[in-house]
């Protein structure tokens, strides 16, 4: 017999592995719980939603703040070039006050941009 | 058996492939099965270990499910899916130390009549231990060579994109996979005889 077909047919009953039964199954079963994870990763839960909505509510009451700040700082800019020691005892603790809440914005801000780029990441 | 990948199977691949793409995860099922045991010899070749060489293609089955998409059907459902499993092998290889047989052990000596052992006259339980052993006497590269060869059936060209040797490589690892299985087949069953006498 010619030494290849000979070396082929020997392989073919003498090397071949043969799968467990159960394989295929634990495969595809494999497969389903890897598609089962990605589509978890995938979906919305509703704590998610509740973190969406959470990020835009305070989004929208943090510009609000700022929106206000930036026009309560120029009233005061004008009023202060008008009367210069009455206004600043007047507007002192506005001063303050503003410094605080344009402080904390910065932080939340800051802290909101990374949760949002989180769940961003999360659902590519 | 052997195993020739016909035209209608690797049409038969293409539309499987098609389905699951589509949707039904459920007909990647007879790709398992129809891969599985080529699989798992080619992963057991490089690993030598009957379980590792199972959990790497069980590793591969579920990769390649998740790169389908990515096949473009230029080549061979096997072939692109053999790449997979011998690049898991070759890496869950890297990390672990395989028992060796000194080759110096198997130098070709008087029992050379120039015929491969015939191996006719065994039991497939015989030729299935004869041929383990004697398979552990190759170098990795020319068991891979000689397994994707003989018993996968790729063609010279198959086994160059798989492994990325060259085919004048390819050539001298089957020459010397031939000529190494030989010499150990021979002491093999030299030594078998000699152990019934």
């Amino acid at each position: 017999m010619d030494e290849d077909k000979y070396l082929k047919t020997l392989l073919s009953t003498a090397a071949l592995e043969k799968a467990p039964l159960a394989f295929t199954s634990n495969v595809m079963n494999g497969i389903k719980r890897v598609q089962a994870s990605k589509y978890k990763h995938q979906s919305l839960v509703p704590a998610d939603w509740i973190r969406v909505y959470k990020i835009v509510f305070i989004s929208i009451v943090s510009m609000l703040l700022v929106v206000s700040l930036i026009i309560e700082l120029s009233a005061l800019s004008f009023e202060i070039h008008l009367q210069m020691p009455a206004i600043l005892m007047k507007y002192s603790n506005t001063v303050l006050m503003y410094i605080v809440a344009f402080w904390s914005l910065t932080w939340l801000m800051h802290k909101l941009n990374r949760r949002t780029k989180n769940i961003l990441h999360h659902h590519q | 058996m052997l195993r020739v990948l016909s035209n209608k199977t690797v049409n038969d691949d293409f539309i499987i492939i098609q389905k699951v793409i589509a949707g039904n995860t459920d007909a990647f099922a007879i790709l398992v099965d129809r891969y599985k045991d080529l699989a798992i010899s080619l992963a057991f070749n490089v690993l030598l270990d009957k379980e590792d060489a199972e959990d790497i293609v069980q590793d591969s089955f579920i990769k390649a499910f998740g790169a389908l998409s990515t096949f473009k059907g230029d080549a061979k459902f096997a072939t692109w899916f053999y790449r997979i499993v011998l690049n898991t092998a070759l890496n869950k290889r890297k990390g672990k130390r395989l028992v060796t047989i000194d080759m110096e052990a198997l130098t070709p000596g008087d029992e050379n009549d120039g015929r491969f052992p015939d191996l006719t006259h065994c039991t497939t339980q015989q030729q299935r231990k004869y041929i383990q052993q004697a398979l552990k006497y190759l170098s990795e590269g020319e068991r891979i060579c000689i397994t994707l060869y003989y018993l996968h059936d790729l063609s010279l060209n198959e086994i160059q994109e798989l492994t990325a040797y060259s085919t004048a490589n390819i050539k001298v690892l089957l020459f010397r996979g031939r000529k190494q299985l030989y010499h150990a087949l021979q002491r093999i069953l030299k030594t078998e005889i000699e152990d019934l006498i």
